[in-house]
């Protein structure tokens, strides 16, 4: 049975149940309302960001439900990105931020994963300096302060 | 005076640094955002986990925004050995406040009237700073740090390696106002410690104007006390030293060429209990007092009055107290040495007082410094090897610890040990009791028996089910903890006179025939009477094993089986004659109180082995009683005895309750290791 998601913008989407409940936002909606042929509205996500989002699911619709494991440290795997999904994140950087955030909205946690590991891969092997260009990012610090925060946290490097 | 004032501005300027930052932070926000679009705030919290730490401390110097957001996950937890060069920046409670002007640039040079500049220039110029002149043992950081790391620290681990470390530990916490889990394992002879601790609760009970009966009280219980005497000979001596730290909250009385000569005795306890009656807890009052969602507390590898200081009173105190007046009073005595904890109980009093607990009506002339109810959210606590008073810890969870639901004991019972009698106390004090552990692998027989157990389990209940009728039963009850724990001292005769003490006829499980239930009672009888006789018993009574009752009627018969079974029993320490009459007058009450319902248990996870076997069907049979103790998940039981009936009971107990994760510690599975 199709479900219908109706973006910010006012667009529709007809997708399949099982691609929608890739979301455990949704599922957990479409749960607690039942048989039902009222669109979901999804306030936070735009179409252009929601296309994206129901591509990722039609892709992995058959994938094997994560189970979380406290045990697995995030920071330990952030390059096992399959290659698809790298393709999939090619995308410029307003669209890779509004991807994560749609992906911690509507609760799909791979989705979210390989956004952030994206965004990680960016950050790694770079000086502050050049994360600060990748990003755009406004050095706000007086030249004293950087030298201060840095000294107060540079024992973290060696923990 | 000044010890006061120093008291009262402190957490002042705290405030006025973390204004300062929150200022700094929206101010900073407004630019960033309105220079142009980058990375969203929300996005830098999502990666921060797929960051390792050197990246992380990349992107902490990025910009304001990314440092506030980051430097959080670096410093959640703090374990104070693996990083001892990150402590300093902890301890900053000696530092003088910065000028407004001087945190905009944060020029730690510019700050040339500082007294602290040569530290902060030999800081700046990459060495470590220097501690002042005498004596040199610390390396507080000189300036105010750029972030509230304090408030970040959600989690501290400290591996104490020397007396100092207590002091620094002291300045310290009073602002980890968030702490939630504090775990200490000590690596110091605990005569050095307690020493330590002893001068502090001596001189504590002197200066502490948070005590309910005032100084001259104070004074005069300190007077009475021979061995206080010495203690404060001992704190003049050491009071002669130069500490150069004018604005530290404390000074060090410690006596560096102290020796100790003799180990830990019963009268040491009593002694130091004796002088720190009421509010002479150093540690716990701090981490108390000072950290409101402080859940779950650690300790290893010392006597904990040595560290702790004596138990605190976190119970209401007097809404009136007039400060003024008792600092004139002060100013009229001889000059004290400042002491640690003292200033720093005051002062985290102070502070708790600022973060709005509940308001007690106050017409003090300071209202900064009016008394309210405290109340410890500590809900976890776990003692492992530690030389550990039954009074100690039952004063300690009675009046600063209301809200404990998880008690962890693991080897704390040899030295001076906790006894058995101590559980049936426990349930009375402590009723609502979630999580417990009992843990030893030396040879306790005749200490902790199978019955102080189950007068622990019987004596559990929650605070939800439970009618009228059986509250208006049972007038002292354990459901009050100010009432009923004060009078339940460690003796056994006492433990066995609570109002709320049940036993086999509770169980509605039980068809026990009279023939069957007796011969699982001689193991019962034999598990409970202690090291005389329940050696032999295990072998025995593995034939009633598989007679664990399943219905839910109890019999007359079986009660009286009991009562001829159980109290007709030798007791191991004893009996007055006039104490039998006692407990024959409460026994009867209590007969009354089982034909009622019991209100069930909020237990939800027991974990209990000794070298000798504790389990056996009266046990049982409470486990498995589903509306007693409807929560229960998880059940352990273990011991040494190779051949002990309780590991046929927990399979049976497994059987009977299958949603119970149940299992046997094997002979030679008890390991420290399991703990530490």
């Amino acid at each position: 049975m199709p479900v219908i998601l109706v973006s910010s913008d006012a667009q529709e989407f007809k997708v399949d149940k099982e691609v929608a409940e890739r979301s455990i936002l949704i599922k957990n909606m479409l749960e607690d309302v039942g048989e039902s042929d009222s669109p979901i509205p999804l306030p936070n996500v735009t179409a252009a960001v929601l296309t994206k989002v129901i591509e990722y699911c039609e892709h992995h619709r058959n994938d094997p439900v994560q189970v979380p494991d406290e045990t697995d440290d995030p920071r330990k795997r952030s390059n096992d990105i399959e290659e698809w999904d790298m393709k999939f994140m090619q995308v410029d950087q307003e669209m890779l931020f509004e991807i994560i955030l749609a992906a911690n909205y509507l609760d799909i946690k791979p989705l979210l994963d390989v956004g952030c590991k994206t965004v990680a891969n960016i950050i790694k092997g770079k000086t502050p300096e050049e994360i600060r260009k990748a990003f755009n990012i406004v050095n706000d610090f007086t030249p004293e302060e950087e030298a201060q925060i840095k000294k107060e946290n540079e024992w973290a490097e060696d923990r | 005076m000044n010890i006061f004032a120093d008291l009262k501005a402190e957490p002042e300027r705290l405030r006025e640094q973390e204004q300062e930052l929150n200022f700094r932070e929206n101010t900073t926000r407004t630019t960033a955002t309105s220079k142009s679009p980058t990375v969203p705030p929300e996005i830098i919290q999502l990666i921060i986990d797929y960051l390792d730490n050197r990246d992380l401390v990349k992107v902490l110097t990025l910009n304001w925004t990314w440092a506030q957001l980051v430097a959080p996950k670096l410093w959640h937890e703090v374990r104070y050995t693996a990083n001892q060069n990150r402590i300093f920046f902890l301890i900053t409670k000696s530092v003088s406040p910065p000028s407004a002007d001087c945190q905009s640039t944060h020029t730690p040079s510019g700050r040339t009237s500082s007294p602290q500049t040569t530290v902060g220039s030999s800081y700046q110029s990459g060495e470590p700073p220097n501690p002042p002149p005498a004596p040199k043992r610390r390396n507080s950081y000189p300036w105010p740090t750029l972030l509230p790391y304090h408030s970040m620290v959600q989690s501290l681990h400290v591996s104490l390696s020397s007396a100092d470390m207590v002091q620094d530990l002291l300045d310290m916490i009073p602002c980890c106002n968030e702490l939630r889990s504090f775990a200490i394992q000590s690596a110091i002879p605990t005569e050095d410690l307690l020493i330590r601790g002893a001068i502090a609760s001596a001189c504590n009970d002197l200066l502490d104007p948070l005590g309910p009966s005032g100084a001259s009280s104070a004074l005069h219980g300190s007077a009475s006390s021979a061995s206080l005497a010495s203690l404060a000979s001992q704190c003049s001596q050491s009071g002669r030293h130069q500490y150069s730290h004018s604005h530290s909250l404390s000074l060090d009385p410690y006596n560096r060429t102290t020796t100790p000569t003799a180990g830990l005795q019963q009268e040491d306890d009593e002694t130091i209990m004796a002088s720190s009656t009421s509010q002479s807890g150093v540690m716990l009052s701090v981490l108390a007092n000072s950290c409101p969602k402080l859940e779950s507390i650690w300790f290893s590898g010392f006597h904990p009055i040595s560290v702790l200081g004596g138990p605190t009173d976190l119970r209401p105190k007097p809404p009136r107290f007039d400060l003024q007046s008792y600092c004139h009073k002060n100013a009229q005595l001889p000059p004290i040495p400042p002491v640690p904890g003292a200033n720093a109980a005051a002062a985290a009093c102070n502070a708790s007082t600022a973060n709005n607990h509940n308001d007690t009506t106050s017409s003090t002339p300071n209202p900064a410094m009016s008394m309210q109810v405290i109340q410890s959210g500590i809900r976890s606590l776990h003692f492992v090897n530690c030389t550990l008073p039954p009074q100690y810890l039952m004063t300690m969870i009675q009046h600063s610890l209301p809200n404990l639901e998880e008690l962890h004991l693991t080897q704390c019972w040899r030295g001076n040990p906790l006894q058995g009698s101590l559980l049936n106390s426990l349930a009375k004090i402590c009723p609502g009791l979630k999580n417990l552990t009992l843990h030893a692998t030396q040879s306790h027989r005749g200490i902790v028996t199978s019955e102080h157990i189950l007068r622990l389990l019987e004596g559990l209940e929650g605070g939800t089910i439970c009618s009228p009728e059986i509250k208006s039963s049972r007038p002292s009850g354990p459901g009050s903890r100010s009432g009923s724990g004060s009078g339940s001292g460690s003796g056994l005769g006492e433990g066995r006179g609570g109002g709320n003490v049940g036993s086999l006829a509770d169980f509605p499980l039980g068809t026990f025939g009279k023939t069957s239930y007796t011969a699982a009672s001689v193991s019962s009888a034999g598990a409970t009477i202690g090291s005389s006789s329940v050696s032999n018993s295990n072998s025995s009574s593995s034939s009633a094993l598989v007679t664990l009752p399943s219905s839910a009627s109890s019999t007359s018969d079986m009660t009286a089986s009991i009562g001829a079974d159980q109290h007709h029993s030798h007791h191991p320490y004893g009996s007055h004659p006039y104490q039998q009459q006692q407990e024959y007058e409460q026994e009867q009450g209590d007969s009354l109180a089982r034909s009622a319902p019991r209100p069930a248990s909020d237990l939800e996870s027991l974990s209990v082995w000794f070298t000798h076997s504790i389990l056996n069907q009266a046990i049982a049979a409470e486990l498995c009683d589903r509306e007693r103790h409807p929560k229960l998940r998880s059940v352990e039981f273990g011991s040494d005895d190779a051949f002990d009936v309780g590991e046929d009971l927990t399979r049976v107990l497994g059987e009977r309750r299958p949603e119970l994760s149940v299992h046997w510690v094997h002979y030679g599975d008890t390991g420290d290791d399991r703990d530490d």
